[in-house]
């Protein structure tokens, strides 16, 4: 599903050096696996999951994604491949404050070019299946984090991605709300959703298949 | 109070771009407001200099005359004030008194007032130097040799010398003893105009004394105590329908009315719908600069909701929390103001020095101007910090501690803001349109057809008033004058005129129809402004000749006496018949049609098509020529071989070279459409700066609050136009929605547009599709940057910001 060769990611220094946040990553995810990233702050975990989800765009190496080359593509044809493929969800939930729950999932499909009476059967089921529909015409300040993150994973799998990428999914939650969501991960991952996952926490990365230790900006085990 | 002007000071110094933003929106918005203001103050407010002016009337026919001062003759004025019972006392005065003022080695074109002896002592002025002209100087024709020189000329040709009085100077060919100079403040009774000299008229127009036709009088009265100005008009009118029994050949009994003096007449109704217009358009404004601030403000005090709550859950009450939020827009406001009133200071003061076709105009800034920018300033303080102040008093401390949104009303997407956006857009497209339609007068009344050609003519203006030959003598000088002119190497063509158009003292002279013998005015046909003219004028002026013939030197006292007749007289005397061959009286001949011009423009470039006839200079004596002049040289060249010229066969002579266009661009003609078109493009511009501010404001404000927003957007697989949409969407929605609104507004609003601008039309196409292009690119630079600071949202940054 996904093939690193070489990656690295750095940032420019004065007088033509660079800081490296990632280097010389080579890393395989075959499709239906559930990796954990883990690694102490400023490991570079997060650099890659976003370099993963398409969003940072300033790293050298080889990217493939399902046997397409991301390296070679330019930034639209990588949008248009993240929309097909990748689901996000966040620490922080980001939820848009002013979006109803409801709305908060019509969005990425909104971006996705689907008609409406698709889109409205889509979020229906959406929330039928996240047992939300009572909430659908809540705001998020309505919610409690295990409900606003239940939205953020539920809006991250509406369009019905092949790989969910998490960052941190349960860091703002209590642990019984962080169990219900890692189950819930568990489940997606059993119905086939590749899962990478960036956690601090041995409990969570144990509900994965594999574990992969960054340090430094390199991979330390689980390459 | 101190506290809170010391936390609003600090407030605002630590937001110096919002501060500065502010200031200049509002020292714009009452800046603007004030230099109006001081010019509706100086000419509609201001008192004329003279003793009790609530009591002066001016008399005035009773049909509107627009830009004619002229009212009655000088029998009609002796008349009217010997019968009147309602007025203490009445004087009169002609303020077309044009001379060449000769005294020493100074020669010098002046124009002053021809006054009744009684002008001064009715107006209660007091001379700065020696004695005004008084009604005991006059014991019949000549018998007044007396100037007063006005304080402006007593300075610029006399040194200000106090030995003047009792001097000799001559004014064309006569000589006048200076008796006085008026005082520096003393203008007459007219704003605009500046005399530069009183001389009685018993010794200026004797031969309009007892002349009943020649209406050459202005006439100013002053109200016996409590008599109403209607009163005293219908015994005015009374008198006049007696005069009119009386003097049936002469006097037509025309009712008469009372209006204040000093806006030239009928005119100042146009002076005062204009002005009182452009205030209008001023405050409107200073309404979008308190529109894009009171938006600014809510935006602030929204992002200060946190330490708002705060302070209420630590015992504030909600008056001392919108205490403190007025107080910041006080400070704001005074500072502003203040600037403003200094910039307008400096305009008002360039105005008073500006030389208007009208006249000086004198404005200052006096006590009633410094009220009023105190008053714009704290009503545009609590018109802005009003707003936020009452969304803060009525939002929810907890609600904003928990920085969630307010409600979940279904309009929570329409907020307040974009209310005050939406207007203010709505205001700017008003004056942009307005703007637009004063360009489009403009350029309208530019290529409106004159009915003559000013571009590539020269005009030398000659007055022969001082010589001594008359009849055919007089006559041969000019030919010869002319003759040499055409000699001029370069002339193409040549013609003589007594005025050219626009240059004022045109009145209608009654047409008789062939065979009467009873000339009294109600008998009369027509009444045409006539000008008198050379062979080769409508050659030279670029007058097309409709049909038949131009006039010829072939045309004298001794062959039937002709005409030449424009179209709009053709078809109101014969309609559809032909003119060529038809007959009238006039000026006490018989004459026949031998020639039809085209219609033009004569007095403004308002008036309706008027009839006008042209009389040959052969068969119509005539001391002073406009000879006009075509040529393919340059006016540089040509304007010192027309004067050497001219003055080499007559050197005595006042000789004036000016090219026509610059005359036309002198004169009242395009004055009124200069005027609007600066004072709304001035406006037009203010608005659209504050509109620029105001959605950029907007526009800015949406993105640095919404970063995070945009970030999950993009994260979340939105592309460019998505981002875009959520980003400045709003801005271009109210953009467009205000600019429809300010369309529908100007559409509604032509009325006031009509006082402002000639034949105002904010329909126009070419109108519309101009504020349609203004407000896209306005849009488009208001949202620019915003917008590409949206684009450059990188979500894995601003992510992982949290």
């Amino acid at each position: 599903m996904i093939k690193l060769k070489n990656l690295e990611r750095s940032y420019p220094l004065a007088k033509e050096k660079f800081f490296y946040v990632l280097r010389d990553i080579n890393l395989e995810v075959e499709e239906g696996d559930f990796v954990s990233i883990m690694g102490p702050s400023g490991a570079g975990k997060s650099t890659l999951l976003h370099i993963l989800g398409m969003h940072d765009h300033g790293w050298r190496g080889e990217y493939f994604l399902g046997g397409t080359a991301v390296h070679h593509l330019k930034p639209k044809e990588r949008a248009t491949l993240r929309n097909e493929q990748i689901g996000f969800v966040f620490q922080q939930y980001h939820l848009l404050d002013d979006l109803t729950v409801y709305e908060n999932l019509d969005i990425p499909l909104s971006y996705r070019h689907y008609k409406k009476s698709e889109r409205a059967a889509m979020v229906a089921d959406m929330l039928d299946r996240f047992q939300i529909v009572g909430k659908k015409d809540l705001y998020p300040s309505q919610l409690s984090g295990g409900q606003q993150q239940l939205v953020g994973v539920a809006r991250a799998i509406i369009a019905e991605p092949k790989l969910l990428l998490a960052d941190e999914p349960t860091g703002n939650l209590h642990s019984s709300q962080g169990e219900e969501i890692m189950e819930l991960f568990c489940k997606l991952n059993e119905q086939g959703m590749t899962i990478v996952q960036v956690t601090h926490s041995e409990k969570n990365a144990s509900y994965g298949k594999r574990v992969i230790q960054l340090r430094d900006g390199w991979i330390v085990k689980g390459e | 109070m101190i506290a809170d002007l010391r936390f609003a000071l600090r407030v605002l110094w630590k937001s110096p771009a919002f501060t500065l933003a502010a200031l200049v929106t509002l020292m714009l918005g009452i800046g603007a407001n004030v230099v109006v203001f001081g010019v509706v103050n100086a000419v509609l407010l201001h008192p004329l200099d003279v003793s009790d002016p609530q009591n002066l009337y001016q008399l005035r026919l009773g049909e509107w005359t627009s830009g004619k001062l002229l009212t009655t003759s000088y029998p009609a004025y002796e008349d009217l004030r010997r019968r009147n019972n309602t007025f203490s006392e009445m004087a009169g005065f002609d303020g077309f008194a044009e001379a060449t003022l000769r005294w020493g080695n100074t020669v010098k074109s002046v124009t002053g007032y021809a006054v009744t002896g009684n002008y001064f002592e009715m107006l209660g002025v007091q001379p700065q130097v020696g004695r005004f002209i008084q009604a005991t100087d006059e014991h019949g024709p000549n018998s007044a040799p007396y100037v007063v020189l006005s304080d402006q000329l007593w300075r610029s040709a006399f040194s200000a010398d106090p030995g003047v009085i009792g001097t000799t100077v001559r004014l064309n060919k006569d000589s006048f003893t200076v008796v006085g100079v008026a005082p520096a403040r003393f203008h007459g009774t007219e704003h605009f105009d500046r005399p530069d000299y009183w001389v009685p008229f018993v010794n200026w127009n004797q031969q309009f004394l007892q002349n009943r036709t020649s209406m050459t009088v202005t006439v100013l009265g002053r109200l016996k105590p409590g008599v109403t100005p209607q009163q005293a008009a219908e015994n005015l009118s009374a008198i006049a329908a007696q005069l009119a029994k009386e003097y049936p050949q002469t006097d037509t009994g025309m009712p008469l009315r009372l209006v204040r003096p000093g806006l030239q007449g009928d005119a100042g109704d146009v002076i005062r719908g204009f002005l009182y217009s452009v205030a209008g358009l001023a405050l409107l404004v200073l309404v979008a600069a308190c529109a894009n601030l009171a938006s600014l403000f809510a935006a602030r005090a929204a992002d200060r909701s946190r330490e708002l709550a705060l302070r209420v859950a630590l015992g504030a009450s909600r008056w001392r929390l919108v205490r403190q939020l007025l107080a910041e827009a006080m400070v704001l406001s005074m500072v502003g103001g203040a600037a403003g009133l200094v910039i307008a200071g400096l305009l008002l003061r360039a105005l008073d020095q500006w030389q208007s076709p009208y006249g000086r105009l004198a404005v200052s800034v006096d006590a009633r101007v410094y009220l009023t920018s105190i008053a714009l300033t704290i009503v545009s303080a609590l018109l802005f910090g009003m707003i936020p102040a009452r969304q803060v008093s009525q939002s929810s401390p907890l609600q904003a501690m928990k920085s969630g949104p307010v409600d979940s009303m279904p309009l929570r997407r329409f907020t307040l803001r974009d209310l005050l956006v939406g207007a203010q857009i709505a205001i700017c497209t008003l004056l942009v349109t307005a703007s637009l339609v004063a360009v489009r007068g403009m350029v309208r009344m530019l290529h409106a057809p004159l009915g003559f050609q000013p571009q590539g003519a020269i005009l030398a203006d000659v007055d022969l008033s001082e010589i001594e030959q008359r009849g055919d003598a007089l006559l041969e000088k000019q030919k010869a004058m002319l003759e040499a002119v055409k000699g001029i190497p370069g002339v193409a063509t040549a013609g003589a005129v007594n005025r050219v158009p626009f240059t004022g003292g045109l009145r209608g002279i009654p047409v008789f129809p062939p065979g009467t013998t009873d000339f009294n005015l109600n008998n009369s046909v027509l009444a045409p402004y006539r000008f008198t003219i050379s062979p080769g004028y409508f050659e030279a002026a670029g007058t097309r000749l409709v049909r038949a013939r131009d006039v010829s030197w072939r045309d004298t006292t001794n062959t039937p006496y002709v005409a030449i007749v424009n179209e709009t007289f053709a078809r109101k005397m014969w309609g559809d018949m032909p003119a060529i061959g038809q007959r009238f009286i006039l000026l006490d001949h018989l004459r026949e049609v031998v020639g039809v011009v085209e219609d033009g423009k004569y007095h403004n470039m308002q008036e309706p098509p008027q009839p006008v006839v042209y009389l040959p200079l052969t068969q119509s004596e005539q001391r002073g020529l406009v000879f006009v002049v075509r040529s393919p040289r340059a006016h540089n060249e040509m304007a010192p071989a027309l004067e050497r010229a001219l003055s080499g066969l007559e050197p005595n002579a006042l000789i004036k070279v000016q090219s026509w266009h610059d005359v036309l661009g002198g004169v009242n003609a395009l004055f009124p459409a200069r005027a609007s078109t600066a004072a709304l493009g001035v406006m037009g511009v203010l608005a659209v700066m504050l509109a620029v501010t105001g959605i950029f404001g907007m526009a800015a404000y949406n993105v640095s609050r919404r970063m995070k927003e945009l970030g999950i957007r993009a994260a979340l697989g939105a592309r460019t136009k998505h981002v875009m949409s959520a980003a400045v969407g709003r801005p271009i929605v109210l953009l467009g929605l205000g600019s429809l609104a300010g369309l529908l507004l100007c559409v509604l609003a032509s009325r006031l547009l009509e006082h402002i601008v000639y034949q105002a039309n904010p329909r126009d196409p070419l109108v519309i599709g101009g504020v349609v292009l203004t407000m896209a690119l306005l849009g488009i630079a208001a949202s620019a940057i915003p917008a590409v600071r949206a684009l450059a949202v990188d979500p894995s940054k601003l992510l992982r910001e949290e």
